[in-house]
């Protein structure tokens, strides 16, 4: 997977990495569609780069919401960001290296 | 729970989307998706309620729709499961059954079969027959020139009426369109009082239009229903055939039906044209007086015809009945297939006393019967077997028909039977996974051939190679406990977690 990560999903990795967690965050940071934003995630976790986790629902019903999906990149999904940053040199993942490097 | 009120039209693009989703996954999806929608609905100054806000959460919504697809490509085990019904004995069976409906449809409720049928069993003009010649060269079938009907009509004695008919291709054109490679006919004037056709709409031609309306054309319904869009104001228009213009005085009925052509255009046929149009391709059909048999009518038609032509030798009329001609499309490959399924019908039989395979011999049968069923259906249908018996030519049981149903019949009945060779004894889905075994050239102690397994793993062929000494089809039942190597992915993986 590692290998095969496209540029979106690079971009939707970055993201995550950066703090956006759940889809609508990514989709407002990255300003990418929908259609493209979840199929992207879907594709990182089956690749082992993100992983998912629902949050509790007693903290989604007392804020009178929905419960929320989380996402978080995981340590395969990491090195998957250093290797993107080299080869889109995308400056944003390049500074996700240095921080990495630290 | 409900937290927000989504619009009618992206909760149907995502109801649309969810379809997508595999039914283990759905819900999750669904909670997610929901989610992310209240999130967009509560940034909204308008809450989704302004048109334009109801438009960009539709389109985002619409996103849902490739998320699902992407969800489902990914579920690897909906397209494992499609892969293995479609080696099911139901997708064989439906995949035969699938080209008898499309037959079915083309041919108007298989129009030619059903007529077939009605004159095998009730027959409805006993009077009415065909008049062909049989010419020298091995009983070969001839037309009949239109000046002999014409003179038989003339001086008969024992029938009532006769008419000439021939069809041929041609290019007909109306006021809104041209058309081409469009079957015409040309019929004498009495052709459709004998038949007892009525028209839908108009009449149809007297033995007055002979002199009085040689341009006068009756249309087919379906020319009339496609081409000319039901118009009831083509009474009286034009019509040309071969820039030929036709005044229009008729249309036929729906039900109408003459040895299975179905031409557009039904125009008179010329004395002009009598002796130089080919008999080759020229029918008659005649009325016969009541009481008086076939037979006598031939001898007294012959009679005549050496009254004309005295030194004429080797060419003679023959007077066929109308329903013997209709029928003969089901009483003479009627048996052809007969002796196909009945091969069949013994072989399954074999298997049933031999190894107990009831059901695998049902289903040999059912898939042998539905494919020669799809092989003959469409002969009938769209062959001409009437027709051309109806013009000369040859005969159905003699012609190009027949031969055409012997390969075609064998090459159903040996794929039928080498197909069930290579399924499943158990569950009779097609084997799958062929594996060479062996190497060609070793003939002793190593056999060669090809080993297949079952989709469900209930056990595994192997095939032997031609010089192989092994026999050549061995079958190997697995027991359960090989089950988890052909089990779905995610069904092994369920039983981890469990």
């Amino acid at each position: 997977m590692m290998g095969d990560l496209t540029y979106v999903g690079a971009v939707v990795l970055h993201r995550i990495h950066a703090g956006h967690r759940y889809g609508f965050q990514i989709m407002a940071a990255t300003e990418l569609p929908s259609g493209t934003v979840y199929p992207a995630l879907r594709r990182l976790e089956k690749g082992g780069l993100i992983r998912s986790q629902w949050e509790k629902p007693a903290v989604a019903r007392a804020e009178r919401r929905p419960i929320r999906k989380y996402y978080q990149v995981t340590p395969h999904g990491e090195s998957a960001l250093i290797e993107a940053g080299r080869r889109y040199r995308f400056p944003e993942i390049e500074v996700a290296e240095k921080e990495a490097d630290r | 729970m409900r937290f927000v009120r989504i619009p009618l039209e992206s909760r149907l693009l995502l109801l649309a989307a969810s379809v997508l989703v595999p039914g283990a996954l759905r819900a999750e999806w669904r909670m997610e998706w929901d989610g992310e929608i209240w999130w967009w609905i509560s940034t909204q100054p308008g809450g989704a309620r302004a048109a334009g806000e109801r438009l960009a959460l539709a389109l985002h919504c619409a996103g849902a729709i490739s998320d699902g697809l992407c969800v489902w490509f990914e579920h690897q085990d909906r397209l494992a499961g499609l892969r293995t019904a479609l080696r099911g004995p139901r997708a064989c069976l439906a995949a035969g059954v699938f080209p008898i409906a499309l037959i079915g449809v083309l041919s108007g409720g298989f129009e030619n079969a059903q007529r077939s049928l009605q004159a095998t069993f009730w027959p409805r003009n006993p009077d009415l027959a065909i008049l062909s010649q049989t010419g020298p060269f091995m009983g070969q079938r001839l037309g009949v020139p239109p000046l002999k009907v014409a003179y038989w009509e003339r001086h008969s004695a024992s029938l009532q009426g006769a008419a000439v008919y021939s069809w041929y291709r041609s290019v007909i054109g109306s006021d809104s369109s041209h058309t081409s490679d469009v079957l015409a006919a040309k019929v004498g004037a009495q052709f459709f009082s004998l038949l007892g056709s009525k028209p839908e709409i108009g009449r149809v031609f007297s033995s007055d239009d002979f002199q009085s309306c040689r341009s006068c054309a009756v249309i087919g319904y379906e020319f009339w229903k496609r081409r000319l869009r039901a118009d009831p104001g083509i009474i009286g228009g034009t019509v040309t055939v071969d820039e030929r213009p036709f005044r229009v005085i008729g249309v036929l009925r729906k039900d109408f039906w003459f040895l299975g052509e179905r031409p557009a255009v039904w125009s008179l046929f010329d004395e002009r044209m009598w002796s130089s149009f080919p008999s080759a391709t020229t029918g008659a059909i005649c009325r016969l007086k009541p009481g008086i048999p076939p037979v006598v009518v031939e001898q007294e038609l012959r009679r005549l015809a050496r009254e004309v032509r005295p030194r004429e030798s080797g060419t003679w009329v023959t007077v066929n009945p109308l329903d013997a001609i209709v029928k003969l499309p089901i009483t003479s490959l009627g048996p052809l297939f007969i002796a196909f399924a009945g091969l069949t019908l013994l072989g399954a039989l074999g298997g049933l006393v031999v190894r107990g395979e009831a059901i695998a011999g049902a289903f040999l049968l059912a898939k042998t019967v539905v494919f020669l069923s799809v092989i003959f259906l469409a002969s009938f249908e769209f062959g001409g077997a009437a027709s051309i018996t109806g013009i000369g030519g040859t005969t159905v049981a003699a012609g190009a028909a027949f031969c055409w149903l012997i390969v075609a019949g064998s090459l159903a009945v040996r794929w039928a039977w080498n197909d069930q060779r290579k399924r499943c004894r158990k569950c009779l889905r097609r084997l799958m996974a062929p594996v060479r075994i062996g190497e060609g050239s070793r003939m002793l102690l190593e056999p060669s051939g090809t080993e297949m397994a079952c989709p469900r793993g209930h056990g595994a062929l192997f095939t032997a190679e031609g010089d192989s000494m092994a026999p050549k089809d061995r079958w190997y039942p697995l027991d359960a406990t090989w089950r988890d190597l052909f089990a779905p992915v995610a069904t092994i993986e369920v039983r981890k977690i469990q």
